[in-house]
């Protein structure tokens, strides 16, 4: 394993432009850009033709969730297959669990990792040890926090309001980042059970049961109670048009609010869950309409969106389809995504002719390092960050047929549709970890990533939006 | 084949700061690099000084050609380059003013030779010149400088027909060219000017020129600005006011930029009794809020850019009663240390400052990748500063102006050397190079956006 490499003769992404430039990496770090005298005996990797990306950022991943089909193991080769080399994964405290033990637990799993990885936390209650809990946590290197505002598909981990307003006091007063699943957890309990009752029985219902304003009325929720608390909040996989309007009101608040979107949000609609395989693509919140997916591109190209996290958390086929034709309720929620994230943002954004590469690169790492405090060593290619690179070819497809993609499930949510921009090598700390989407080291491991707290969000604070 | 190495150095590159240094070669970067001594023809060795993007100032007036009693572009040029500035725009109100390409033909001609720095030249837009605004643009005018008050001074003359604002900035909407504006709202100047025409004490200035006449003069252009389309730029903001309607602008998506001075950003009207003709300036230095707003405005990035107004005038010009004078401060010799002071004293951010100073007003001329930034390709416009503390002191200006609220103001940095297209134009202070700055034309935005 070398973590000495020289990227020869490639166009690299430095800010907006593309630079003719060599990279070399020494020691696993960025050593030098631009011309570049080879030292002896360096590996060189040719990436003439082809363009240097930083290595992307996808901040909400899950690969230890109970069931689902990834682990670490599986996950990170799939991150790394696509382009992806550092990823956020949430570390889950279930009830009655001791919060640094699921951080610990997570944290082990981690030693499987291809690339680098950070967590976030799911905190599932207010106790007191909890909350004390929560600043050993953040010690520890993990700084952002979530809660689920619903229960219907999370196991249980749905807290109520005033828990998660202590919640987000403690975090503010940590100086972390907090985060919640937003979706209004008695409007979805009564719509899916009308639905059940009247034999929407399938996916369609899952889509349903979950209408925009389930969203946007849990997001104004939780934007008023982080304000409150006084703590900076993001919005995980952000879906509709309704939702982002609420996010970005501007009710007077001190705190800076962030949005993510996901990539299936931005790729499909709501019409998959009329599909006979409309199980597949089961998540929480649901795909939604075409209208929204325009808002959410829009939000992307003008800022009030900051990150696209691909939400990865696959089942396998089985367990998808278990409950497909009897209870929607029963489907677990989550698709694929972490492999296919670049190819999405690149081929709907960038060819689509909705953002720059510069765009790209700005939602896809830089964001994600700044927002979650690894812009240090993460997020762009820069001297003395490490040496996480994406040679890519904007004018391949890739395949993405579950054959040719590396989770350990059988089925591709985007089995039908064309997707360009080949990760022709994806390089992690100066080792070629992938090659056209296949894992060619099997042996690199990712390295766990501590952070630290305080970081400023002003920056992607986009208060736009009148009552 | 020159070659530059510049070694030991914290460089500022992608927003932040890393230990190591640069190859030039050509006027040209050709690799940012850790470590790493490297022969070349120059090598600097910079002790651990920052290594940063040589300045943009958007506004000088270097008053060539026609008034070398005041400045010429020698003089000027040499104390932006002392100064860490290695671009600038020049006004058009030079003599004759920047009406059309023949004037800007001849400005250039006049200066081609004798400046230290890069420049452009900003053309005039007028009530006299609507014509001529495209061949302007053609002829590599780099923006265009609006008035809205009334000029006792020679052309160009103040626009303050609405009709004729509109078809200007219409006219210069169609270059891709930025209008730049000085926003004064001319019957409220006139009128406040008559009230306090006796006053003796030196904040009469500020009395006669409330916050108003600039608000009303920002909105309305800003509003006009969006009826034709065309990018506009407001200058040496002075107000709160003013501000909020600019940040008003761009929340709503409108391509609205602006900029402040160092003496609006960190000075007030506490100012005026001790230093009478050193702080007289338009728009005039506000009161406190003002000053706070306008430096938090420039920390959050609404206030775009920091540009002098670099004004010098002689000794003569700047004596007699507080209303008679003229208006005008030196300033393009230590706005970088100024701002820079604002960072090492944790006032300001870094990145903000560097964007603000070099890396943004490169963008708004199309030069992004080009200047303003450290990375391989770009221009080789460097600035080792030393964060040794310093005081400052008018006799070490280059500029034959003398007028500055600035002297005796005790900074965090000093510029030790400064690079101009990879030559080495001041070293340790001291001018060593030669007047080798090019003419420089914008990349017209419109194309920007197409490509």
């Amino acid at each position: 394993m070398t973590r000495d490499l020289l990227v020869r003769g490639g166009r690299v992404l430095l800010g907006d432009d593309l630079v003719d430039a060599d990279v070399l990496v020494l020691d696993g770090r960025i050593a030098a850009i631009g011309r570049v005298e080879a030292p002896e005996g360096i590996a060189v990797e040719d990436a003439s033709g082809l363009i240097v990306l930083p290595g992307m950022i996808d901040p909400h991943v899950h690969v230890g969730w109970p069931g689902a089909a990834d682990d670490f193991a599986i996950g990170s080769r799939a991150a790394a297959a696509g382009g992806v080399t550092t990823f956020i994964e949430f570390a889950v405290q279930f009830p009655g669990d001791r919060l640094e033990d699921a951080v610990d637990t997570w944290k082990r799993w981690g030693a499987d990792s291809a690339v680098d990885f950070a967590l976030h936390a799911i905190v599932s209650d207010s106790r007191p040890e909890t909350l004390e809990a929560m600043g050993r946590v953040v010690e520890a290197g993990v700084t952002s926090f979530k809660m689920f505002m619903t229960s219907q598909h999370s196991g249980g981990l749905g807290v109520d309001d005033g828990t998660l307003y202590e919640i987000m006091c403690r975090v503010a007063e940590l100086g972390g980042l907090s985060m919640a699943h937003c979706e209004n957890d008695e409007v979805i309990g009564h719509l899916a059970e009308k639905l059940i009752d009247d034999g929407v029985v399938t996916a369609a219902g899952h889509s349903a049961a979950r209408p925009p304003l389930v969203e946007a009325e849990a997001i104004a929720r939780a934007v008023r109670l982080a304000d409150a608390a006084g703590s900076p909040f993001y919005i995980p996989h952000l879906s509709s048009a309704e939702g982002l309007r609420a996010a970005l009101l501007d009710t007077g608040r001190a705190v800076p609010v962030i949005a993510e979107t996901c990539p299936q949000f931005l790729a499909l609609t709501s019409e998959v869950y009329h599909r006979h395989d409309g199980a597949h693509f089961v998540m929480s919140p649901p795909i939604k309409s075409a209208a929204d997916q325009a808002e959410l591109w829009a939000g992307i190209a003008d800022g009030r969106v900051s990150t696209v996290g691909s939400d990865h958390c696959p089942y396998p086929r089985g367990f998808k389809d278990e409950n497909a034709e009897t209870d929607f309720r029963r489907i677990p929620n989550g698709v694929p995504g972490v492999e296919t994230l670049l190819p999405v943002m690149f081929t709907l954004g960038v060819r689509g002719g909705r953002i720059s590469l510069g765009d790209l690169a700005r939602i896809c790492s830089l964001n994600p390092a700044r927002i979650f405090g690894l812009d240090d060593r993460k997020g762009s290619i820069a001297v003395g960050k490490d040496g996480d690179l994406v040679l890519f070819d904007p004018e391949r497809r890739i395949s993405t047929q579950a054959a040719d993609l590396n989770s350990a499930i059988d089925y591709s949510i985007y089995a039908d549709v064309e997707l360009w921009g080949m990760p022709v090598a994806t390089i992690s700390g100066g080792t070629v970890v992938a090659r056209e989407q296949r894992i060619v080291d099997d042996a690199h491991r990712g390295r766990f990533l501590a952070r630290t707290p305080g970081v400023v969000l002003t920056d992607f604070d986009r208060r736009v939006v009148s009552a | 084949m020159s070659s530059v190495a510049i070694r030991n150095a914290l460089v500022w590159a992608d927003g932040r700061l890393f230990e190591g240094g640069v190859r030039v070669e050509d006027g040209v970067i050709v690799a940012i690099e850790a470590g790493g001594a490297r022969s070349a023809d120059v090598v600097l060795d910079a002790e651990g000084a920052l290594l940063l993007p040589g300045a943009i100032d958007l506004h000088v007036h270097f008053r060539d050609p026609g008034q070398p009693q005041k400045e010429d572009f020698g003089t000027g040029s040499r104390s932006a380059v002392l100064g860490g500035v290695t671009t600038v725009l020049d006004m058009p109100n030079t003599r004759p003013a920047v009406l059309d390409a023949a004037a800007l033909a001849t400005k250039r001609a006049a200066i081609e030779g004798r400046s230290w720095v890069d420049f452009g030249l900003i053309g005039a837009a007028d009530p006299s010149n609507a014509d001529a605004i495209a061949g302007l643009a053609e002829a590599g005018a780099a923006a265009f400088k609006f008035f809205t008050y009334e000029r006792r001074d020679a052309p160009p003359a103040g626009i303050l027909d609405d009709a004729t604002l509109l078809d200007l900035l219409r006219a210069v909407g169609a270059t891709g060219r930025r209008a730049h504006v000085h926003a004064e709202n001319d019957s409220l100047v006139k009128a406040g000017r008559a009230a306090e025409r006796d006053g003796a004490d030196w904040a009469a200035h500020l009395r006669s020129r409330a916050a108003l006449v600039e608000e009303e003069a920002v909105a309305r252009t800003i509003l006009f600005a969006r009826e034709a389309g065309t990018p506009l730029h407001v200058c040496h903001l002075s107000s709160a006011r003013g501000l909020a309607r600019v940040a008003e602008a761009k929340r709503r998506g409108q391509a609205v930029t602006a900029e402040a001075t160092p003496q609006h950003l960190l000075l007030d009207d506490s100012g005026y009794e001790r230093l009478g003709p050193d702080l007289i300036m338009v728009p005039p230095v506000r009161t406190a809020d003002d000053r706070m707003a306008l430096h938090a405005g420039l920390a959050r990035g609404d206030v775009d850019v920091v540009a002098t107004d670099h004004a010098p005038h002689t000794e003569q010009d700047k004596t007699g009663a507080p209303l008679a004078i003229s208006t005008g401060l030196v300033g393009v010799q230590w706005s970088y240390p100024l701002l820079l002071t604002e960072v090492l004293a944790g006032r300001l951010p870094f990145a903000r400052v560097i964007d603000a100073m070099a890396t943004r007003p490169a963008r708004m001329l199309g030069w992004q990748g080009r200047k303003g930034v450290i990375r391989p390709g770009a221009d080789a416009d460097l600035v080792l500063v030393d964060t040794a503390g310093t005081t400052l002191d008018r006799s070490a200006l280059a500029s034959k102006g003398r007028s500055t609220p600035f002297d005796g103001t005790h900074v965090l940095a000093r510029v030790r050397d400064t690079l101009v297209g990879g030559r080495l134009q001041v070293a340790d202070g001291q001018l060593v190079g030669a007047p080798t700055g090019r003419f420089l034309t914008p990349h017209p935005l419109h194309e920007i956006r197409k490509a």
